[in-house]
């Protein structure tokens, strides 16, 4: 009786205990940001990194998701691909629920298979559309893909602004390959082909040259595919070269990262942005405001994608109502995720099955070194439907 | 033709800059038997600076400038003889190369680590606006950069040349002991060529930042490409170092319009190793017998 008695108290200490481990365990959500700290995108990570950071401090300081407060951690790939994968297969170690990152697409493609294999959902700021082609259901894009934003970005260009002779300057990777072959698919459609196709490097600073091919096309309209800081070097030297042809842009060319750096050579550009602190969104604006009171910058696209990023995974944990990955991963497939359940998904969004997302965007104009929306452009597709998770 | 005169332009802007940071090599190789990888970071560092001075604390730009050349000299130039290759140039070169590469990733990623990973805007010095001849466009800023290179290294040039100073950096470049024996103050000569370089390089970021933006990472292609231009124009001749880097911007320039953008850095290789294959002392250089 004796022996019986102590051993279901020493039973019941260990169970308390281990309860007590549990609960410690669930209370705290590791969702570690893997991104481009240095490198080339170090820029593009610094806000994605920071935008992820604030939303989850905000998160946890109105208690958390499901009670559970969120743990993240930040991981340097230093815009490398090879190092992004050794960087991934690190942090899953730790078993997180979910990754946050990366924004460089020729580093996602290259990572993203490890974090499948552990099945733990990763949401990237990448928009490539090699990433989706991959047919990986365990990556969740936080802004269009190329096929999404590419073809309101054509459409724009074509019936808005009529352009007939467009060259295409476009980098050569991951990113910017993918962008070009939309592009150049979605203008196919149209029955036009840009005036001249010009790849460039990564980090390139000088584009004398490919400004010089552009003024022997004879071409109206120049479209810059390429990251910020090169975008920014493009159009100094656009301007320093006196061409008269119009430049536009898909989403960097017009984002603050490539503005701040370009100064007043990037006014009179125009672009469409999927994301963009002057949109006519209350809920951006004010994001926008307190991303700038608390880093002393404006945010570009990549620290609202990584804010919305955070908010996409806490919108459809609570739909699922636990801490599930299979579960919240299925929630996030062709499903409907509104500002009125969540508001910090700051617009309503469509995650498609490929894990792209559609919503609302931009055509803005680069006036006084600040992108001013000319309109709103609506979502590519209709009749979306929200979807019951639990 | 337009786009001939336009890329040559170009190209020798962007070399002009090179050249600059080319002769800063060969000034630091000749008078003190080092080789300063860092010297791209030579380049960032005043960049920062002019930042610093001309955006954050709103200096007019002569202040700022003068600023810049000012905590160039005494930081880059004084500071880093003074405490790294005093203590280590008695080792032999390989340790001072070891140390100058360590201080270039110092300098990179403190930059990074604690002012900003972000490209910082800079002030246009010169016009943007184009100048228009006949069919010909040009970059009135590009021209302006060649030009103000072209008076520093003519002026430098002069220096080196035309005073006392100058001749004395000279012999100790020919013969160290023999200019001591002389009654030269090498160790105090090698400091002024160490000020003198982190002026020139002060002077090269306050030319290629507009262009290039001010970021902590530029410094890694301007100091691979002057290193090129040094090796390619001659290690031993300021000379050779201004032919190397007019070389290498005008040849990467029109190689990328013509030939492909792609290959752009790896055309300076080319002639890098068809340079020390064929004439090793360089193209504008003198051959060095060794003792």
């Amino acid at each position: 009786m004796r022996y019986g008695h102590t051993v279901s108290s020493l039973l019941a200490v260990v169970m308390a205990f281990g309860l007590v481990g549990l609960a410690t365990a669930q209370s705290t959500i590791k969702v570690p940001i893997v991104v481009e700290v240095t490198g080339g995108g170090a820029s593009v990570g610094a806000m994605w990194r920071d935008a992820v950071t604030m939303a989850i401090e905000e998160i946890n300081r109105k208690g958390g998701v499901l009670g559970a407060k969120l743990e993240t951690s930040v991981h340097d790939t230093q815009t490398d691909p090879p190092t992004s994968v050794a960087v991934m297969r690190r942090v899953l170690n730790d078993k997180p629920f979910a990754i946050f990152g990366t924004v460089y697409s020729s580093s996602t493609v290259a990572n993203m298979d490890l974090a499948r294999q552990a099945g733990i959902p990763q949401f990237t700021g990448s928009e490539s559309i090699i990433i989706t082609q991959k047919g990986n259901d365990n990556i969740f894009l936080t802004s269009f893909t190329q096929d999404t934003g590419m073809a309101k970005f054509v459409r724009w260009l074509t019936e808005d602004m009529k352009a007939e002779k467009i060259a295409l300057i476009w980098v050569n990777n991951a990113f910017g390959k993918g962008g070009h072959d939309m592009f150049v698919q979605f203008l196919k459609e149209r029955g036009k082909t840009p005036a001249v196709d010009i790849s460039t490097e990564v980090q390139q600073a000088d584009f004398t040259p490919e400004l010089t091919k552009v003024r022997a096309s004879g071409a109206t309209h120049v479209f810059m595919y390429s990251h910020e800081e090169e975008s920014a070097r493009f159009m100094i030297q656009l301007r320093k070269m006196g061409l008269q042809v119009e430049p536009v842009g898909e989403t960097t060319m017009c984002t603050q990262t490539t503005i701040t750096p370009g100064g007043a050579a990037v006014n009179g550009a125009r672009c469409h942005v999927g994301l963009v602190a002057s949109a006519p969104q209350p809920a951006m604006v004010d994001f926008g405001r307190r991303f700038q009171e608390k880093y002393g910058r404006v945010p570009d696209h990549n620290a609202y994608k990584g804010w919305i990023g955070v908010h996409m995974m806490k919108a459809a944990v609570q739909r699922v109502g636990a801490w599930d990955q299979a579960k919240v991963r299925a929630c996030l497939h062709n499903n409907l995720f509104t500002t009125v359940e969540e508001p910090g998904l700051l617009m309503d969004l469509w995650v498609n099955e490929k894990g792209s997302v559609d919503r609302e965007s931009f055509i803005v104009e680069v006036k006084d070194q600040k992108p001013t929306v000319l309109k709103t452009v609506p979502m590519l597709g209709r009749g979306y439907k929200e979807r019951s998770c639990k | 033709m337009t786009d001939v005169v336009q890329l040559f332009v170009a190209g020798v802007s962007i070399g002009a800059i090179y050249a600059m940071a080319a002769i800063g090599f060969v000034l630091l190789w000749q008078t003190s038997n080092t080789i300063n990888f860092a010297q791209g970071e030579f380049v960032v560092v005043p960049a920062f600076a002019m930042v610093l001075f001309s955006v954050v604390w709103k200096l007019p730009f002569a202040a700022a400038f003068i600023a810049t050349v000012l905590v160039s000299t005494l930081l880059l130039g004084l500071l880093v003889k003074e405490v790294l290759v005093n203590r280590l140039l008695k080792m032999g070169v390989l340790p001072l190369v070891i140390a100058t590469i360590g201080l270039s990733l110092f300098i990179r990623y403190s930059l990074q680590q604690f002012w900003t990973p972000l490209a910082l805007p800079f002030p246009a010095i010169f016009s943007r606006e184009p100048i228009r001849l006949g069919t010909i466009v040009l970059s009135r800023e590009e021209l302006m950069n060649v030009l103000f290179a072209g008076v520093v290294i003519g002026l430098l040039h002069l220096f080196i040349t035309r005073t006392k100073i100058g001749w004395a950096m000279q012999a100790v470049a020919q013969n160290r002991n023999l200019a001591s024996v002389l009654g030269i103050r090498v160790s105090r000569l090698v400091t002024l060529t160490f000020m003198l370089n982190a002026a020139l390089t002060a002077v090269a970021a306050v030319l290629i930042a507009p262009i290039y933006l001010v970021k902590y990472d530029i410094g890694v292609a301007i100091g691979l490409k002057a290193f090129y231009a040094a090796i390619i124009g001659g290690f031993n001749q300021i000379r050779g170092a201004l032919l190397g880097g007019l070389l290498v911007g005008v040849v990467e320039t029109f190689a990328a319009a013509y030939l492909s953008s792609h290959f752009r850095d790896a055309f300076a290789l080319v002639i890098l190793i068809a340079v020390l294959l064929l004439k090793p002392e360089g193209l504008w250089g003198e051959r060095e017998e060794w003792a």
